[in-house]
């Protein structure tokens, strides 16, 4: 010990001041001018001067708490315990649970309904605000009455108000009230370094049909005190949500982007050719779109809406957590025709043919998950699941419960139903909101189910297999190409893209079954096309005589809702190239990683109620990542 | 150091009471219990760490007094370092004085990958060598990415005092003279080790009649 010491202390002196006394006869620690000019060479550090993202970042995009007027009328966990909770502190549920989470989140945009911003606390502590207005008043004694019935209805009431014409209570000062109190809240939150609280809210337009957007703010409460939230009682047509955001960044210089969610209940209208109105899109719209809106929520509790099995029926792993029976609310049957115009994959093939009409890209986005949860705990763990909203949190009867009412029982949607994802992942520089929101900016991001594995994706026409030969993928990737998220540059003569992949498990989640390139193209008469390549696996497993891949296997114990990790592998590299590259040809490439099969959040409910849930409930999960895109435009 | 949090104080008090391992240089996680109920059903499971507080002492901690015709079980459970390599093995040193007064040692495999059997020896075949020399890497092809296991000491005699520790052993990787060989493009001499397997020591449960 002593003698390190010593040691550590001659070659710091040497270090700072004395080069040239080491250079006389050997020392007795043996220290020689040889020695040092080794140690003070610069480049052997391979971490050292490193200006790309080295971690990636894992939060939620769209939580709702108390203050949004539907979650608020029955959710009492208020915007500061979302934070607390998110950043690995314990606090109560609503139903009174205990709930903390596994790690911590690396960061959180709370994400409240913008209609009527901060209402429900208001009304329930007798805001003089809102009790200056006569609804307020009216709701105010109903809500205090004490009467079951009395209540009910009128939450009912106030929920359903969420998406009329007209705001039933206008009163700008509350608003004004809660969203800068939000804002004060998210900047005491703000830990650079540590946690991101991100300032955002949501836009909830229209009704049934979803096309609700999360706003994203760079900056801090001076720049969002600057506004106040937009909501679908300003303008229920998302064109005019740009034109707010335009507006705002012309006047505060501070950036904003919207994230489009759950296409998958719009019944055909998240990802249309048409504008808002139903005439065709224009390239101004285009562009604005893709502008505002460069990444889509593509995975979270309400169904996933990567790919759909009617539309990529070759595709053995499209569909995931699918809710496809209606739309939002339930109130309209979903046709087969419908479909195209609500998943990514097909808006990003729909894309390409845009782009070849317009001269523009409207849906050139990349993906996040997030929860969209209602409860103010961004939950996305299967074993620490508590649920859309705060009335179906934990115990033995929510699987059976109703989480969405519709008027034909038929497309009710049930407990069970729900998907406990997903994870909105960032390759940003540091942990930091300029960091993250200039991430989003490019699309160097990728969406979980809620499983935290690390995932890779470099596009470029020189990667060789030597390349997945070492343990710092990014190195060669960033040299040598662009990450997910970019535009590959035009082929030079004779070269077909080459993609550098790889994932590393969740360390506390299953292994991995395999790695996907999900290639979507437009041939030269107009046509969209879609293919799915199996690039790497697990287990040294050979392709069936169909090309299939066999499956990986099972050991998923549900009875005590357990796993081993015995099949799959803990991380998964390779090389490829596209076998079918056409220069001439316009085309996204994107990486799909896909989990051994773990239990289900229902396994555990099934495990810690004791209880027996019906069979048509799955018990099993392959838990995935959807990496943004990389495309070729000739 | 399993602390409850990290603070001076917390990381001062799993030092007292030795909640400690230490390795070579990897990040794997470990954990290691000692009690007198551990059954393997504790082992299928994954929060190991449940049924390691609730029925044990953690590393470092000591076992009194055996209640009778029963012997002490481990619950021991790795996780491999995200960024190093898999894991080869767990094993549990067990050291012992016995009726005369002599040390004794002896150490056991108790979880291993790749579904391996022990050979005539008793002996677990050794996991592989992923390792290129070469371009300083590996492959995490073999190995398991963690392990664990329930074991019962099967000579234990409640008189006399023994110590039982885990050791983790991964999956061979490049040595830092492997890496220092390709970033300076030289040839060092044949008798400088080229791989490493990395492992960790727990701090040992003690049993003191």
């Amino acid at each position: 010990m002593k003698y390190a010491f010593m040691l550590t202390t001659a070659l710091a002196t040497c270090l700072c001041a004395h080069l040239a006394a080491a250079q006389g006869p050997e020392n007795e620690e043996g220290i020689t001018a040889a020695n040092v000019a080794a140690v003070i060479k610069p480049e052997y550090s391979p971490y050292a001067g490193r200006s790309y993202p080295t971690r990636p970042l894992f939060g939620d995009t769209h939580l709702h708490t108390a203050v949004s007027v539907d979650a608020g009328t029955l959710n009492r966990v208020g915007q500061e315990d979302a934070y607390r909770f998110a950043r690995g502190e314990e606090v109560l549920s609503t139903g009174g649970l205990r709930a903390k989470l596994a790690r911590p989140l690396d960061f959180l945009v709370i994400s409240d309904h913008a209609e009527m911003y901060g209402l429900m606390p208001q009304l329930l502590a007798g805001d003089p605000e809102v009790l200056s207005t006569e609804k307020g008043r009216e709701w105010y004694a109903a809500l205090t009455s004490g009467n079951f019935d009395t209540v009910f209805a009128t939450a009912m009431a106030i929920v359903g108000s969420l998406s009329g014409d007209e705001p039933p209570i206008k009163s700008e000062k509350a608003v004004r009230n809660a969203w800068q109190a939000y804002t004060a809240l998210a900047d005491k939150y703000n830990d650079p370094g540590q946690f991101t609280a991100m300032i955002g809210f949501e836009w909830t337009a229209i009704g049934g049909y979803n096309l609700h957007r999360n706003v994203l703010f760079r900056g801090d409460a001076s720049v969002a005190n600057q506004t106040l939230p937009f909501s679908q009682f300003d303008s229920k047509n998302p064109e005019d949500l740009w034109s707010y955001m335009a507006q705002f960044e012309k006047r505060t210089g501070s950036d904003v982007l919207a994230i489009p969610h759950n296409g998958n209940l719009s019944n055909g209208r998240m990802f249309t050719v048409e504008s808002f109105d139903g005439k065709p899109l224009t390239k101004e719209l285009a562009a604005k779109r893709i502008q505002y809106e460069p990444l889509i929520e593509v995975t979270q509790i309400k169904g996933d809406s990567e790919s759909h099995p009617f539309l990529s029926p070759n595709d053995e792993f499209a569909g995931y957590e699918t809710w496809d029976r209606a739309n939002l609310n339930g109130t309209e049957i979903k046709t087969k025709d419908m479909l195209k115009y609500e998943y990514a994959r097909e808006a990003l093939k729909t894309g390409l043919k845009l782009e070849a009409s317009l001269g523009v890209n409207p849906y050139k986005f990349g993906f996040v998950g997030s929860t969209d949860s209602h409860t103010s705990l961004s939950t996305a763990e299967e074993d620490n699941f508590f649920g859309k909203h705060s009335g179906v949190e934990p115990e033995p009867h929510r699987w059976e419960h109703v989480v969405i009412q519709a008027p034909k029982p038929e497309f009710n949607v049930y407990g069970w139903q729900q998907a406990a994802s997903g994870l909105a992942v960032v390759w940003a520089t540091e942990n930091t909101r300029e960091a993250i929101f200039d991430a989003m900016k490019r699309k160097e991001t990728y969406a979980t189910t809620g499983t935290r594995m690390t995932v890779r994706f470099f596009g470029g026409y020189d990667f060789t297999p030597k390349d997945a030969e070492t343990r710092m993928p990014a190195t060669a990737g960033y040299q040598k190409g662009i990450p997910m998220g970019g535009d590959l540059p035009k082929a030079p003569a004779g070269k077909a893209p080459t993609f550098l992949v790889a994932a590393m498990k969740d360390p506390i989640s299953g292994n991995l079954d395999r790695i996907q390139v999900v290639k979507g193209w437009r041939d030269a008469g107009g046509e969209t096309h879609e293919k799915v390549y199996d690039v790497a696996w697990s287990d040294g497993r050979v392709p069936g005589p169909d090309g299939k891949l066999p499956a990986v296997g099972n050991t998923v114990d549900v009875a005590r809702a357990t796993w081993k990790n015995t099949i799959g592998d803990p991380e998964l590299i390779t090389v490829w190239s596209d076998p079918e590259f056409d220069p001439k040809q316009a085309a996204f490439y994107y990486a799909k990683i896909i989990e051994i099969p773990t239990p289900r959040w229902t396994a555990y409910d099934t495990l810690r109620f004791n209880i027996k849930m019906t069979d048509n409930v799955p018990m099993t999960t392959q838990e995935r990542a959807y990496t943004s895109p990389i495309w070729y435009t000739p | 150091m399993w602390a409850t949090e990290n603070t001076r104080e917390a990381i001062w008090d799993a030092l007292k009471r030795k909640e400690a391992y230490s390795t070579t240089g990897p990040r794997m996680l470990v954990r290691f219990f000692g009690g007198w109920d551990f059954v393997p059903a504790d082992a299928q499971t994954r929060m190991p760490a449940d049924a390691g507080y609730a029925k044990g002492v953690p590393m470092g901690g000591d076992l009194l007094t055996a209640p009778a015709g029963k012997s002490p079980t481990f619950l021991a459970a790795a996780m491999k370092d995200p960024l190093s390599g898999n894991l080869d093995r767990i094993q549990i040193i067990k050291a012992w004085a016995d009726a005369d007064g002599k040390l004794q040692e002896s150490v056991h495999d108790v979880a291993w990958s790749d579904g391996r059997k022990p050979g005539a020896d008793g002996k677990l075949p050794p996991v592989g060598n992923t390792v290129d020399v070469a371009n300083a890497t590996w492959t995490n092809t073999i190995g398991s990415p963690e392990l664990i296991a329930v074991w019962k000491d099967p000579d234990f005699d409640p008189k006399l005092r023994a110590v039982y520790y885990v050791r983790v052993i991964e999956i061979p990787t490049p040595r830092w003279t492997a890496y220092d060989q390709k970033r300076f493009g030289i040839k060092m001499s044949d008798n400088v080790p080229m791989s490493v397997q990395e492992r960790a020591y727990t701090s040992p449960i003690w049993y003191t009649p």
